[in-house]
């Protein structure tokens, strides 16, 4: 049996639970930050110039953290997640477009590196609400705005210069109001890592971005992903043997046309979606459905289930057990 | 062209220096090089790695390593310094904009530079590097007319035979003094007179371009200069302080030096000075401005002077340089270095400078370095400041002082720690330095039985403990054993 306790938090300026979380997880951040060495990891000033450049709106937040949580320069340079140690996961995306347009996605990661914090927050002008990663970059969430985003790792091993992926979903859940400003964002930001990008946005309006530190990254139509890119050869291995089968999977619920979304959501609590915890390493952590236009998110576990919204966000201590 | 705006004068040059609004850094293992400079210019800070001051100077800031990280060079510590967060948040409240200044620096630090919006005020690191070599100094000084001791350049050898052979073609007799391009005082030049002494350094001489030179018995010593515009300043003349077994665990190793006015009277100072003239010249021309070392030999046998090698850089030389030319009616030698990377004319006349430096005081600086080859963990070690002696040669803390300015007597010394509690002491580790008035070594080069006190007395200051059976301490690398 695995648990993993999720806090749900809302903190609309960085303050006193901001803070909290960064000591709570700084001590096994530090460890996975200097797992290759320090010299490994690149200077303060090559962090906030990458920042400035890339992604500048973040930088008086960025400031604002650092000073509010009295980083040193080891920490400021984790939290700029510039060229960050690779990590790597499962997880399957769904965009369900039938009665209403949503996003649906699991993550699949080994519990004990999941933060499980559900963070409700707004930093510089929109509210959002995201799954948080790093402290202060976001795995999914959604943003008032009404654009919902959400990554799956790509499946090579190719590692480039660039960010770690979850702060620029939260640049994009800061900054960005549709999905086309999102893929303007992937175009000009580099990423440390191959990723699949899921993007909805109230208008209806979806795309699936592959990005990779070493191709130009590609706009797609496809309603569907999980941990590779484009099409596998037949005999040639890919990083995660199930990602073929649970993107089948994710194709025949999108062809499914009389499908709910609580159905289709559903089959994501299932096998081969979901991701056994006593078979797989990347285990499945939680399901969430993102409604960009409804600003409503749905958590889903096996036993248990959490509904918020931006009007209605109830701090609370959720303990999941996985099997 | 003149403007009204030329400094022309020792007063302009204060003037200019007092108001100065550009930020300027001195980022570097210790402040030492060019401590006290901050008495003369407004916006002078430094950034070192070892906290000799117990943040008693108001000055220096020592960016905190949040991790064991092992330094490869003086370069790669300089890079790191200029890019850690404190820095740069110090550059950033200073307005950005400004001046470093350091002892070593690569390409990298001046993209560094160049991203924070700031000069390096040093030649460029190519022109450096492509200077430090000593073949292309001893092929530079011969345009310039200045002597080198008869060799041989830009050779190479494969065996004691042919290089035999190289020697007699230039009749450099049978004992050599070889040396490889790159290196350190005492690390890279090698003597040999027999086979067994070239079977000894083959492999680190074979695959080199050489410089092979006639051993003379001489004496050996340094000068810092500036080339400027209008021309080379030279500093006063130093002897070296080198080998004693007290300082430096390395045989020929560089430990300090003396300056005292009756080094080389008359024809063999006044033929240095020339040589340093036209060689900071001919430096000046290649582009290189500003401060350089000059280290010199006189052949003791017929009193003849050579050039010995050139660093091209900020340098050990540089704290007693600065001292005289100050504290006797002077300039620090740097300020006219630093006038080169102002944005700012001056047209002044050298010649009249310089002669402010022709009568001063004695001084001495040591380096101690860690002689023993054991490494164990500082557990107390002397403070930086102001220490006496007395006549049993005890000394005695006598107050905290951030320069050596305030060192009063023979009795009195400056001590400026470098490793301090906590750090582990390692054979060849610069523990400190000491600069004290009046000599530490005697006109045929015997340590004065006041510089082995000293060294003594310092040394008994410092309290070790032994190694827990699992630690593993950080050793720095050779490159930079050498701090200063």
């Amino acid at each position: 049996m695995k648990n993993l306790q999720f806090d749900v938090i809302s903190e609309l300026s960085p303050g006193e639970k901001f803070s909290e979380l960064f000591s709570k997880s700084w001590p096994a951040y530090r460890a996975w930050y200097l797992d290759e060495g320090e010299e490994a990891r690149p200077s303060y000033l090559e962090c906030i110039n990458a920042l400035k450049q890339h992604m500048p709106e973040l930088v008086p937040l960025y400031k604002k953290l650092t000073t509010l949580l009295d980083c040193d320069d080891l920490q400021a340079r984790f939290l700029s997640l510039y060229c960050p140690p690779t990590f790597y996961s499962a997880c399957s995306q769904l965009i369900y477009k039938k009665e209403q347009t949503a996003l649906i996605r699991n993550y699949d990661f080994p519990a004990f590196l999941c933060e499980g914090t559900i963070m409700q927050s707004q930093w510089l002008d929109k509210k959002v609400i995201a799954t948080a990663d790093c402290i202060w970059g976001a795995l999914d969430g959604i943003n008032d705005a009404g654009l919902s985003i959400s990554i799956n790792y790509g499946g090579r091993l190719v590692e480039g210069k660039g960010f770690g992926i979850t702060i620029v979903v939260r640049y994009v859940l800061e900054t960005c109001s549709n999905v086309e400003e999102a893929i303007e964002v992937f175009r000009r930001v580099p990423v440390h890592l191959d990723y699949n990008i899921a993007l909805v946005d109230k208008t209806g309006n979806h795309s699936t971005v592959f990005i990779a530190p070493d191709r130009d990254i590609c706009v797609s139509h496809a309603t569907t992903s999980t941990n590779h890119q484009g099409s596998v050869e037949p005999g040639k291995p890919v990083f995660l043997e199930d990602s073929v089968t649970r993107l089948d999977a994710l194709n025949k619920l999108a062809a499914q046309q009389e499908t709910t979304l609580q159905d289709s959501a559903a089959q994501f609590l299932y096998s081969p979606l979901y991701r056994q915890h006593d078979i797989h390493s990347s285990g499945t952590l939680y399901t969430v459905v993102y409604l960009p236009a409804e600003g409503q998110v749905s958590y889903l576990w096996p036993h248990q289930s959490l509904n918020l919204s931006f009007d209605l966000f109830p701090e609370q201590t959720l303990d999941i057990h996985y099997v | 062209m003149s403007t009204p705006d030329t400094l022309r004068s020792l007063s302009d040059i204060y003037r200019f220096f007092r108001n100065n609004t550009t930020p300027i850094y001195f980022v570097s293992p210790t402040a030492y090089n060019i401590l006290g400079l901050g008495q003369w210019i407004q916006g002078f800070k430094y950034i070192s790695h070892f906290d000799s001051f117990d943040g008693g100077h108001f000055r220096v800031t020592n960016p905190t390593q949040n991790t064991e990280r092992e330094f490869q060079s003086m370069e790669d510590m300089a890079n790191y310094l200029l890019s850690h967060k404190e820095s740069v948040e110090l550059f950033e409240k200073s307005g950005g904009k400004g001046k470093i200044l350091t002892v070593m620096f690569d390409e990298k630090t001046e993209e560094i530079a160049k991203s924070l919006g700031m000069e390096i005020a040093l030649p460029p690191a190519s022109l450096r590097t492509r200077l430090d070599s000593k073949i292309v100094t001893t092929q530079l000084a011969n345009e310039a007319g200045v002597p080198s001791a008869p060799n041989i350049v830009d050779v190479e050898a494969s065996s004691y035979a042919e290089l035999q052979a190289l020697a007699d073609e230039k009749k450099l007799g049978n004992k050599l003094v070889v040396q490889t391009p790159y290196g350190d005082s005492g690390k890279t030049t090698y003597f040999i007179s027999s086979e067994a002494d070239w079977d000894k350094n083959a492999d680190k001489i074979v695959g080199e371009t050489l410089k092979v030179m006639k051993y003379i018995n001489h004496i050996p010593g340094t000068v810092e200069a500036v080339a400027t515009r209008c021309g080379t300043l030279v500093g006063p003349l130093q002897t070296d302080i080198t080998g004693y077994e007290e300082l430096t665990p390395y045989k020929g190793g560089w430990c300090g030096n003396d300056i005292f006015p009756e080094i080389l009277k008359g024809e063999q100072r006044d033929k240095i000075i020339l040589m340093v003239k036209a060689m900071g010249d001919k430096l000046y021309e290649t582009g290189y401005r500003g401060t350089f070392c000059f280290d010199y030999l006189v052949d003791t046998d017929d009193g003849e002077v050579y050039l010995g090698e050139i660093n091209p850089r900020i340098s050990g030389a540089s704290p007693l340089t600065n001292l005289v030319t100050s504290k006797y009616g002077g300039i620090p030698l740097m300020l006219l270095h630093l006038l080169e990377f102002m944005d700012v004319e001056f047209d002044i006349d050298i010649e009249e400078i310089q002669k402010r430096w022709a009568d001063f005081d004695t001084w001495t600086q040591l380096v101690l370095k860690h002689t023993e080859d054991r490494v164990r963990m500082i557990t107390k070690a002397p403070k930086t400041g102001i220490w006496r002696m007395d006549d049993d040669g005890d000394i005695n803390y006598v107050r905290q002082s951030i320069d050596w300015g305030n060192v009063s007597d023979n009795n009195d010394a400056f001590y400026l720690r470098v490793y301090g509690e906590g750090d582990y002491s390692y054979l060849g580790a610069d523990m400190g330095i000491l600069i004290a008035r009046g000599r530490m070594q005697s006109d045929d080069r015997q340590l004065l039985p006041r510089a082995s006190k000293w060294v003594t007395a310092i040394n008994k200051e410092f309290e070790y403990k032994e190694l827990e059976e699992l630690e593993v301490p950080y050793i720095p690398t050779d490159n930079v054993r050498k701090m200063l």
